[in-house]
């Protein structure tokens, strides 16, 4: 056997060194080598899936248990209706007293705005439906910069020319008429303004609210008694959704 | 390119099945847009139809039982005074009352925004497409509206009646009036749920529905 060939270890056949398996029997004629274990690697499998040290929020919130959930949930619902409650007191001016009454009366809106942010936050991809959500809320304010700032410009600007001083040294006739040019337009614009947009809309609201009381005056308006009534079959409405939620079987398609 | 508007045709075509309680349920998304759009507007309508003065034997109805109630079980003698030009409301009086014997009987005193509300509701309610449920739909939904009104009104008879009685008694109006509707409320909501829910759960399970439509429509997108 020279150095260029090796033997079989089971059957003893001789083969030539660049070959893997035995020509004769098939087995591997030299074993491949383990690569060594590194430092500081184990493989222990049960800690497959616990090296997150810094889970997110949402990955937390989704492995407490029901019980903790909704107290969370509940909580917070709570918490936004307390800050709610006190900004719409402090803005509209408010007695204090009512407090009580417009938090219970804003429980039932906040517990749904909450709960429908939530579930999109816990059961979507966040980041997606935040940077989508953005980019709605710029272009929002775009658009309603475009159709406010015109506005703004044909009402204030009256007032803004009106009250502008020329610095530069004109003869006060020259002046005095470049005043009443602006004057003119901007009175003229907002006239044209109010004649076409503000007086028919306003004319047309004011008929339909008119039409409207003196349709239903002799009907009597209930009381808070039907949203009690609403609401409770409301909240005995989300417990038995909840429990087909439990349930129900996954949806088929056909 | 066909190929791929088959395909697109036929995820668009798939229905999105519910099976709770051993049976199926698909409801069309319009039909659960009735419910949530239509049930408020329902409600309202018949709310001012019940306001209108050709329902006054409604009043006049409900006045008379209540007078019968105090007068054959709870021992009052009261006596009901129906107008003739039906403008104002008939009233109940009863003499030597310690405060004022005359009460009115209102829209609300007939409780016509809790059947309003229960009306249209139940008139907005969805049927599934399964032959199963279809069979017997509207047999139950009348079983439900005859059930949940008549007993919605006896209760309401009971509750004027024992106001009238508690106040003749010398409990102040406000005081009991208040106490006894917080108490009706929730007996009549409770009953209510629960004869959906027995009868006609295809109310709560269309709500139900929209979360595995929407799921499925975004995961066929």
């Amino acid at each position: 056997m020279t150095v260029e060939e090796k033997r079989c270890k089971k059957c003893g056949q001789i083969n030539i060194k660049s070959v893997i398996y035995c020509v004769n029997c098939g087995a591997i004629l030299d074993k491949p080598e383990l690569f060594p274990i590194e430092q500081g690697i184990t493989n222990d499998v049960s800690k497959i899936g616990q090296g997150k040290k810094n889970a997110s929020l949402i990955d937390r919130y989704k492995q407490l248990n029901l019980g903790l959930k909704v107290a969370l949930y509940f909580g917070i619902v709570v918490l936004v209706n307390l800050v709610v409650s006190l900004i719409l007191v402090l803005s509209l001016g408010l007695p204090i007293e009512s407090y009580f009454l417009l938090f219970l009366g804003l429980f039932i809106l906040i517990m749904i705005i909450v709960g429908v942010i939530g579930n999109i936050t816990v059961f979507s991809d966040f980041t997606a439906h935040l940077a989508k959500a953005i980019g709605q809320l710029i272009v929002a304010i775009i658009i309603i910069l475009i159709i406010v700032v015109p506005i703004y410009a044909v009402f204030a600007l009256p007032s803004i020319i009106g009250s502008f001083s020329v610095t530069m040294s004109l003869p006060p006739a020259v002046e005095a008429a470049i005043e009443a040019i602006n004057d003119a337009i901007g009175n003229a614009i907002a006239n044209i303004f109010n004649a076409l947009v503000i007086k028919p809309i306003e004319g047309i609201g004011r008929s339909i609210g008119e039409n409207f009381e003196s349709a239903f005056e002799s009907v009597e308006v209930p009381g808070f008694e039907p949203f009690l009534l609403i609401t409770i079959f409301v909240i005995a409405s989300i417990f038995i959704i909840y429990r087909y939620h439990l349930i129900a079987r996954k949806p088929l398609n056909i | 390119m066909r190929e791929h508007e088959k395909e697109k045709s036929k995820s668009q075509s798939q229905k999105t099945i519910l099976k709770l309680n051993g049976r199926s349920y698909v409801f069309s998304p319009f039909s659960i847009m009735i419910l949530i759009i239509g049930a408020p507007i329902l409600c309202l309508f018949v709310y001012f139809f019940l306001s209108l003065r050709i329902n006054y034997w409604l009043y006049e109805l409900t006045a008379k039982q209540i007078a019968f109630i105090l007068n054959s079980i709870l021992n009052v003698n009261s006596q009901v005074i129906i107008y003739p030009e039906q403008s104002t409301f008939p009233t109940i009086f009863i003499p030597n009352h310690p405060f004022n014997g005359s009460y009115s009987i209102s829209t609300e005193c007939i409780a016509a925004h809790v059947f309003s509300i229960f009306i249209g509701i139940i008139g907005c309610v969805p049927s599934s497409k399964d032959p199963l449920n279809m069979k017997d739909f509207k047999w139950r939904k009348l079983m439900v509206l005859i059930i949940s009104i008549s007993v919605i009104h006896i209760l309401n008879i009971f509750r004027i009646a024992l106001l009238l009685f508690f106040n003749f008694n010398g409990i102040p109006f406000e005081f009991i009036h208040q106490s006894l509707f917080f108490i009706t409320a929730i007996i009549g909501a409770l009953f209510f749920t629960f004869v959906l829910h027995k009868w006609l759960p295809e109310i709560f399970i269309s709500i139900y529905y929209i979360y595995p439509l929407i799921s499925q429509r975004k995961r066929a997108n």
